[in-house]
């Protein structure tokens, strides 16, 4: 049986962002994420969304509604190719001011990754398979500067033979330390 | 002749393109048989290289080996069929093999579209799985501790 989709019963997920609907309040009167307006004077995020209620992660909600491992390897595979590629190529050449501008450029590349990581949900290498990272309490963006605390707090998945890197394999949100820490997911887009 | 393509194309579309539901320990198989076709081609891809392999970070830091150390060396020697060495090297590397052994079937059953998507475990089963492992990790690293010399 291949997965087509949400099953019955369960919000709707995988589609991206979860309509927002109006002053209607959601599961039957629970007040929104503690009622502050998210992102300057937007009103409160009242839609539906799944996971991030803090409820009842395991029983109700399948957490293949997450991105998979493999798919947040193919994107971080997209992310850091150019970079390794044209690392290759450069270094072959020995010129050196082609590894300076090598450098520069591949800071910047990086840099302006985790703008539009933070700032849309998506890196390039998640754009390209589909995923979105966002706040698992708001199911918005997580911000830029977030977005580099992120990186930071990879430290932690790293220190312990890079288990951490492993844990959206068994994590009910799919989630790494450092989505923990940044308390982050990533959902199919 | 026909019938077999049409099989193995089924079998690589439900894998790769069709987005399934897999449980906990089929995607664990499914990253071990990755980790066990890496670790076969482990000492070939170190002869050519510095042949330093992975460090721990935690241990290249403070010399204390993590829960987890000893993994790439384990499942290098499992790979190559030396489970004494394997079982010497990381404990948690041969229990992870013996479930692996028993997830293949129901994974192949899975990936040719047998059996259904699996049900979430419950929040009891997940909090009684946790702390198994848990006791299971904590064990592995006080066998890696002693054999690093720490106790």
């Amino acid at each position: 049986m291949a997965y087509q989709g949400n099953p019955p019963g369960t919000p709707p997920y995988g589609g991206g962002q979860p309509p927002y609907q109006g002053g209607q309040p959601p599961y039957g009167g629970q007040p929104p994420y503690g009622g502050q307006p998210p992102y300057g004077g937007q009103p409160p995020y009242q839609g539906g969304p799944p996971p991030y209620q803090g409820g009842n992660q395991y029983g109700g909600v399948p957490s293949y509604q997450y991105s998979d491992w493999i798919h947040r390897v193919g994107g971080y595979l997209v992310d850091v190719l150019p970079v390794i590629v044209v690392g290759i190529i450069v270094s072959i050449t020995r010129v050196t001011a082609l590894l300076a501008i090598f450098w520069l450029a591949a800071l910047g590349y990086q840099i302006y990754n985790r703008w539009i990581l933070g700032g849309q949900g998506q890196s390039l290498g998640k754009r390209v398979v589909g995923m979105r990272l966002v706040s698992e309490e708001t199911g918005q963006p997580i911000g830029t500067l977030n977005a580099f605390l992120r990186d930071i707090c990879h430290i932690v998945d790293g220190i312990i033979c890079y288990i951490g890197y492993l844990f959206p394999l068994w994590d009910a949100k799919r989630q790494t330390l450092a989505d923990k820490i940044m308390k982050t997911v990533v959902i199919p887009a | 002749m026909r019938c077999i393509h049409l099989l193995m194309f089924r079998l690589v579309r439900s894998a790769v393109i069709v987005r399934r539901a897999y449980s906990v320990p089929e995607h664990i198989t499914m990253f071990s048989a990755g980790a066990l076709a890496v670790g076969a081609v482990y000492p070939t891809i170190m002869a050519h290289t510095s042949g330093q392999g992975i460090p721990c970070p935690l241990r290249a830091l403070t010399g204390v080996p993590c829960p987890f150390c000893g993994l790439t060396t384990a499942t290098v020697a499992l790979a190559h069929g030396q489970w004494k060495t394997a079982a010497g090297t990381s404990p948690l590397v041969c229990l992870i093999a013996l479930m692996v052994a028993g997830t293949v079937p129901v994974l192949a059953a899975r990936v040719a579209g047998i059996a259904s998507i699996p049900r979430p475990a419950s929040d009891r089963a997940r909090r009684r799985i946790t702390r198994a492992l848990s006791v299971i990790v904590a064990l592995n690293w006080l066998f890696e501790l002693h054999r690093y010399g720490f106790i």
